[in-house]
Parts: structure tokens; sequence; C-alpha cells
């Protein structure tokens, strides 16, 4: 009894507290310079998704007409970022910036969302909820640009090991039509084994291992897991390197700028996590009332050392970790310089004074 | 009870053998020389994280954030390596000590249910190296030379350096098991903890002693693992985890405790190691291999299990 009587203090100091948290978001302003933007990963502890968001925050600040990033960065599915959705709904954002885990999943929350005048912009990957704007790298180019480059690489002839990311993964998917239109093309190119690697590091290193014999490959294509895959040509074909499609990881840049003299072709297809800082300009373009396309599709360049060397060479940061992105701007799209980026700061942890 | 443990290491020969002529048949480069010596490296860290998890497991404990250990030893090592070698394995030994100590202070004298604990523990290291990663342990991932070869070098076909270093810490493994008191104790505490405890074991102290053992195996597995890699990311050993169970379990440690042996574990690494390679060469479609892959740990298991059970 005594407890519950002590708890009615608490109780209503609670209530007062939430009751003054609700007032101060509810009144969150919505005017042009002070939008309030939500944005929903469901997969945390990933490099790629921490810059994600990082460019998201990085070029919120810069635009100086956001006052607010809210983000929701956890493991979860589509009912966990439905919820996500619905907690921003409440929290009265102006638009909510979300890579999606699912297609489908998702729509009845990002519809309540839409419905309620927020806009919704998908990142990376589509949702199918209409109204939402998407703004992703375009993977079926993807897949092609790598599988030309490949090709040339081969001399348009040879075996190809092909290692791709999630079975049944949409990504995954659209690279693969991208690969096939590509071999299709040369009758002298062969897919002669195709290996799933779940964009597991140590997964796609094991099979590279398990898979990599002297002369049965002339080249390798993979849909980002890259450089274990250079560690086994090290060890499997005693450094007889063979032509290799990789992403932007800093450490395949780095293979590809060192081990070009030891006759290594790397390729590297850009698949950029500053994609974040392009959803947040087009969420700013549509709440200022811009046209904007409903689907933006990045182009994805295939760099090689021989011909990209400038470009890899500066996209190399010694100080950062193996599997950061390291495309770390999109033309047209982001403003932020690297050290921006680096920072991780929102508008309302900064103080780049951008609100000042 | 000798007879026994004797019998069902014939069975896991058998099953070893059979693995490796069906793999052999259906890609016959796997039984030269240079495929068996890439085979026994690739089982070398998965032979040291399932140490760890027999130390515990045979104490009747499990420790899921073992996966989370051997990334945070390698993601330390790499990162700190630019300030000696020496230091950076140091930084990772401190890291596996109070991890380990902490899931065995909370196991030992708290009485945390262990699934609970590491799952927990787990969860924590993503949430810390998550951060840590643009923060306090910013920098180049990238694997020193010295520890690439260490975990892949070869030395002469088929024998490579991990393989030595497996051979020589396992064998440590299994003498402490076996031969020492330390190791009769973990039995003993496995078997039954209470009267264990009456006969004037200090449970406690053993079961932090144990957390940290395992914890200091899985920092190596995870080295190794990133050495493989060249580079460390922070889901490096995430894949490894259920393996590591998957092998101690093939092996014939009960989950309750008290019974198994880690010669078990490593012919359960060993099996897993060779099933790998050999779902690796067929040609089909990846929900078929998830499904060859999960009926036939299951269906090792109850081989074993009904092998040993027999009288």
């Amino acid at each position: 009894m005594k407890s519950r009587k002590s708890m009615k203090p608490l109780f209503a100091a609670a209530t007062s507290v939430a009751l003054v948290l609700g007032m101060s978001l509810t009144a969150a302003p919505a005017n042009a310079n002070n939008y309030v933007i939500g944005v929903s990963n469901g997969w945390a502890g990933n490099s790629w998704r921490e810059t994600m968001v990082c460019a998201i925050k990085a070029e919120a600040t810069l635009s100086k007409k956001v006052s607010k990033v809210l983000v929701s960065s956890r493991n979860t599915d589509a009912a966990g970022q439905s919820a996500d959705v619905r907690a921003f709904i409440s929290q009265k954002v102006n638009a909510i910036i979300i890579n999606p885990g699912d297609k489908d999943a998702i729509n009845p929350a990002l519809g309540e969302a839409i419905k309620a005048g927020i806009k919704v912009i998908a990142v990376d990957g589509p949702v199918s909820a209409p109204g939402a704007y998407i703004v992703s790298n375009d993977q079926k180019k993807y897949g092609a640009a790598g599988a030309e480059a490949l090709a040339k690489a081969m001399n348009y002839k040879g075996n190809v090991l092909y290692m791709r990311g999630i079975s049944g993964h949409p990504a995954d998917t659209l690279r693969d039509e991208g690969f096939k239109s590509v071999m299709a093309k040369y009758k002298n190119m062969k897919v002669t084994k195709e290996v799933f690697t779940n964009w597991d590091w140590a997964k796609g290193g094991e099979l590279a291992k398990q898979l990599l014999k002297p002369g049965k490959f002339q080249g390798v294509w993979t849909s980002g897991i890259d450089y274990p895959v250079v560690e086994a040509m090290k060890t499997n074909l005693r450094g007889k390197y063979i032509p290799l499609v990789g992403a932007d990881n800093n450490e395949f840049l780095r293979q590809t700028k060192e081990l070009a003299s030891k006759g290594f072709v790397g390729i590297v297809v850009s698949n950029p996590a500053v994609i974040g800082g392009a959803g947040l300009k087009v969420a700013l373009d549509v709440l200022d009332g811009k046209t904007v396309a409903s689907e933006s599709l990045l182009t994805p360049t295939a760099w090689t050392y021989k011909a990209n060397k400038k470009e890899i060479d500066s996209s190399y940061f010694v100080g950062q970790e193996a599997t950061f992105s390291s495309a770390v701007k999109i033309p047209g799209y982001t403003t932020f310089s690297p050290a921006q980026l680096f920072r991780c700061k929102a508008p309302q942890d900064s103080d780049d004074g951008a609100r000042a | 009870m000798k007879l026994k443990i004797n019998r069902s290491m014939i069975a896991l020969w058998i099953i070893l053998a059979l693995t490796f002529l069906v793999t052999g048949l259906v890609d016959s480069y796997f039984f030269s020389i240079p495929s068996i010596g890439i085979t026994l490296q690739l089982a070398a860290p998965l032979g040291l994280l399932a140490a760890g998890q027999t130390i515990v497991m045979l104490t009747g404990g499990i420790d899921l954030s073992l996966a989370m250990i051997a990334t945070g030893a390698a993601y330390i090592v790499s990162v700190k390596s630019e300030s000696g070698l020496l230091i950076s394995l140091a930084y990772a030994l401190i890291f596996c000590v109070v991890v380990g100590a902490v899931n065995g202070i909370a196991v030992g004298v708290f009485g945390v249910n262990p699934l609970i604990m590491t799952l927990s523990m787990s969860a924590i290291l993503i949430g810390v190296f998550t951060v840590g990663v643009s923060t306090f342990l910013r920098g180049s991932s990238r694997m020193p030379d010295l520890l690439i070869t260490a975990s892949s070098g070869l030395i002469l076909d088929p024998i490579t350096w991990p393989l030595i270093i497996w051979i020589i810490v396992g064998g440590f493994v299994h003498f402490s098991l076996t031969r020492t008191g330390f190791g009769r104790v973990i039995y003993a505490i496995g078997d039954n903890a209470k009267a264990a405890r009456l006969a004037g074991v200090k449970v406690w102290q053993v079961q932090i002693a144990v957390y940290v053992s395992c914890a200091i195996l899985g920092g190596m597995a995870g080295i190794m693992l990133g050495g493989q890699s060249g580079a460390v990311a922070i889901s490096l050993a995430n894949s490894y985890l259920l393996p590591s169970v998957a092998a101690v379990v093939i092996g014939g440690t009960s989950i309750m405790g008290g019974m198994g042996s880690y010669s078990g574990s490593v012919m359960g690494a060993l099996i897993l190691s060779v099933l790998s390679y050999l779902l690796a060469t067929l040609n089909s479609s990846e929900a078929f291999k998830q499904l060859v892959y999960g009926g036939i740990v299951l269906a090792l298991a109850w081989v074993y299990s009904s092998i040993s059970e027999r009288k």
C-alpha cells in the first residue's frame, strides 16, 4: 500500500514530463526553414548503413533548412520499421527517409504517413507505397557496369566465378538481370560457377578459398564482397591474379591501387552509402514544392586503376576501416566534404552554426 | 564409460570419412593436397571457437557472445596495429579477459542464466563496436601482414600456419581438460554444480576462468578469421556462432554439461568444414543447400546421441 502511495507523485511527475515533451514535439514548427526529418534504418552495426545515416545528418546540417534529424537505427524487420514510421507520424515530422527492409510490408504505415502530409523517401531500396519517392542506385546497371568492365579485362573470353549477394533479395535480383544481360552478349564468356555470399565477408572469403583453383576461372564478379577474394587469390592462385569486380569498399580500393603493379585488375563499381544525403536533398526539394521525379536512380560507375587512377587515389581513405564506402560524394545531390561526413552531426547536435 | 567414448569417436571418424569421400566424388580436386590444406586452414578458426564453446558447454553453459568477442578482438588488433603488433595484441587480450570475466561473474556469482547473459553481452558488444568504429576505434581495419601469414600462410602443402597454431592451442585445451585439476572441476561442475561446491570446489572462480578462457580462444579465432579475410568488418565472425555450437554438439558434448571432449569437437569442426566445401561445390539452389546443411547437422546429432546412449 505504502509503495502505491509513494508512486503517486512520481506518476504525476512522469505525466507532466510526458505532456511537456509531447507539447514541445507537437509544437515543432513546420515552416520552410525548420523541417524535422525522421530516419528509419533497419540494420544497425553495419558500416555502410552508418555512413548512410551520417550523410543524411551532414547534408541536413549544411542545408540550413532542417532543425532536427530524428534517427531510429536498430536491427529490426518490417513490423519494427512500421512502428518507427508511426512514431515519426506522432512526432509530426515533415519527411521520413527510410531504408526499407521490405518493398511492400511497410506500406500501410507509410500510407498513413503520406495521408498525414508527410513526405516519404525510400533510399537504397524501393517501396511500393503510392506517393513515396525512391532514391536508389540503379542496381541493374550496377550488375551490368561491372560485367562490362570484367568482360573487357578478360578480353571477352573465359570462365567467370559469379559471387552474388543474398538469394531473393531485390537488389541481388536486379544486379543479376544486369549482369546476365551483358554475359549473354559475349559468346566466349561463361559463368561456370554461381554462389551466394549472403553479403557476409567471412563466408565470401571462405567460398573464394574453396572455389578458386589455378586455371579454373579467368575472372570473378562479386556483389561487393571483394577484398577477402583478393586474399584468396594470394593463397590459392599463389599470386597469379585474375580480374575481380568489387564495390567501392576502402580496402578493395587499396588492393586495386597496390596490386596493380603485380598484374591485378580490380574493378570498383560504385554503390555510395552517401545516397542518404541524396535522399535528404530529394526530401527538401519535395518539401520546398519543387517537382521531383518519383524515382531517382543513380548510375553506377566502374573504375579500374589503369583508366581511373585519379578517382581511385582520391577516393581511398587511409584512416577509414575496410568496409567503408569510399564514394563520398554524389554530384548534383550531396554538398558535404569528407570531413563533414565523418563528423556525423545532425543540426540539433552540430556546432557548425547551421541553426544560428 | 571408456568404451562408450571410443565407440562415438569411431562413429565420428566414419562420418568424417564418408563426407570426405562424397565431397571428393562431387569435386575430384578436393582430394588434391592444396585443397586439403585449404580445408584444414578454414577449419582452424572454427576449431578454436569450438574449443571455447566446448569448455563453457562442459560446465553446462553456452557463450552466444563468442562471435562478437572474436570480431571485437580482431577489430581491435587491426585498428590498433599502427601502435605496434604486441600492443595491439595486448589490447585484444585485455578486451577478451574483461568481457569473459563479466560473463563469468554474471553467471558464476550472480547466477544469471548463461544464455541470457551472453546473448545480452553480444548485443552490448554490437552497440559498442558500432559506435566505436566512428569514434574510439576509428582507423584502418586492415590486418598486419604478420597476422595474415599466421592465419593463412603456407609452410609446406598441406601444412599451414593456422593449422600449426590450432594443433598447439587445441592440444593445450585437450591436455587441460583431460590431465589437469582444472579440467576435472569443469566436468564436475557440469555434472553436478551443487555436489562440486559441497566437495569444496569454488564454483564461481572456475566459472570465471572458464568464460575468460573461452573469450581468449574466441579472440584467437577472430584474429585468424580477420587474417584470412585480410581486413576486419564488424560483422566478421557472425556466421560462425551457430557452427561453433554445432561442432561441439556433433562432437558429442552434452549441452547439459559434464559429458564430452574437445577431441569430439575437433571432429565436429572438421566434419562441418568438409560439409561446407561440399555445399560450396554443389551446383544447386541456395535454399536446397541450407536444407542439406540443416538436415545433416540434425542427423549427426541424432546418430551421435543414439550411439552414446546405447550400453
